[in-house]
């Protein structure tokens, strides 16, 4: 386990020192997950415990980001004017974002790659 | 009440330690309310969380940065799990090739639309500019929305709030948006999902199926790797 814990922090830097030195337009991490998905296929299966490590990461996912949400507490005063606005903006783009994804999805699937059963709800 | 008049607070204040544990405590106390309410998207143990933190921060007087010497243990956790993704990915190769030429144009559509009609409702509504960029990685997973965020000069605190708002309005409204539309495929829900409201999405998707999941994942990872390039590199030359 501490093995692929060592890993992925270590594709994490990789990533990060890459995007730095070669000036990437994507952060560090996203990196490091594209280097990842380069290795994974060298990999064997459950290598040194890193389903569990992978799985115990992404259960948490939403625990993570706690801290620096907490920062909206440095710009309260940014945004209680402005809260009508901009809850009404992330509705509206929202729902519009949605219907497009699934619509463009399942136009195209249709033709493409039809549905098999267990992809079709009841 | 002050709580710096109490006596064992000096000793608290000092060890950066107490952070952490408030951070967790107040997690797994939101857990437990997310649970006992069913796990009902409005009890989001993220929201939960974040409104406790903010108003114990808020009530005692303590300042973000004092907060965040404890809480950046956490915080640094951020980044490796990003790179987990590549694993759900991977492990669900095959599907994935199958409804590849469905699933390309549906994630850039997806992307495009979700960042442009932000930045376009933002501008009629007034926003000022560091809120509209902002706004550009606000369906992307929070790790990444902020690491985007900060590249472009928007407000990476602000980008983790939005974020779990718009995640929290995607799980609730997903399944009626997609009853009224017609939507029976689950590669199509669980895409719509995984894109738009990230995380908090994925988790209301796996609620559903285990094929809505398994492509709220994917729409999660690859959005976050395109908001990621469309705000890099579009972006910057645009604004």
């Amino acid at each position: 386990m501490l093995v692929a814990l060592t890993l992925i922090i270590g594709l994490q830097v990789l990533g990060t020192l890459m995007v730095e030195l070669l000036a990437m337009p994507i952060p560090g991490p996203v990196l490091g997950m594209l280097l990842f998905l380069l290795l994974l296929p060298l990999l064997p299966r459950d290598w040194s415990g890193l389903d569990q490590v992978t799985r115990f990461f992404l259960a948490n996912l939403s625990l993570l980001f706690v801290p620096a949400a907490v920062g909206i507490v440095r710009h309260l005063d940014l945004v209680s004017p402005i809260l009508l606005q901009l809850l009404v903006v992330l509705l509206l783009s929202l729902l519009i974002g949605m219907a497009v994804t699934a619509w463009v999805f399942a136009v195209l699937a249709r033709r493409l790659a039809p549905a098999r059963d267990e992809e079709l709800e009841p | 009440m002050n709580i710096e008049q109490l006596p064992f607070w000096v000793y608290l204040e000092r060890n950066p330690l107490i952070w952490l544990l408030v951070t967790l405590a107040a997690y797994v106390l939101a857990q437990s309310l997310y649970r006992r309410a069913r796990c009902s998207a409005w009890f989001n143990p993220v929201a939960t969380t974040v409104c406790l933190l903010v108003l114990f921060l808020s009530l005692t007087g303590v300042p973000y940065e004092d907060y965040f010497a404890g809480a950046q243990f956490i915080h640094v956790m951020l980044g490796p799990a990003v790179v987990c993704l590549a694993l759900p990915i991977w492990q669900n190769r095959r599907s994935l090739r199958r409804s590849l030429p469905a699933l390309l144009p549906a994630l850039l559509a997806g992307s495009l639309v979700s960042v442009l009609s932000a930045l376009g409702l933002a501008w009629l509504f007034g926003l000022d500019r560091s809120l509209l960029l902002t706004l550009v990685p606000k369906s992307v997973t929070a790790p990444v929305a902020m690491g985007i965020a900060q590249d472009i000069g928007g407000i990476p605190e602000l980008a983790a709030v939005i974020c779990a708002v718009t995640g929290i309005f995607g799980a609730v409204l997903a399944l009626p948006l997609m009853q009224r539309l017609r939507i029976r495929d689950r590669r199509a829900r669980g895409l719509a999902l995984g894109v738009n409201a990230h995380g908090i999405g994925t988790a209301a998707a796996f609620q559903q199926h285990s094929v809505t999941g398994v492509y709220s994942s994917i729409g999660m990872a690859i959005n976050a790797v395109l908001t990621a390039v469309l705000a890099g590199t579009l972006l910057m030359a645009w604004i």
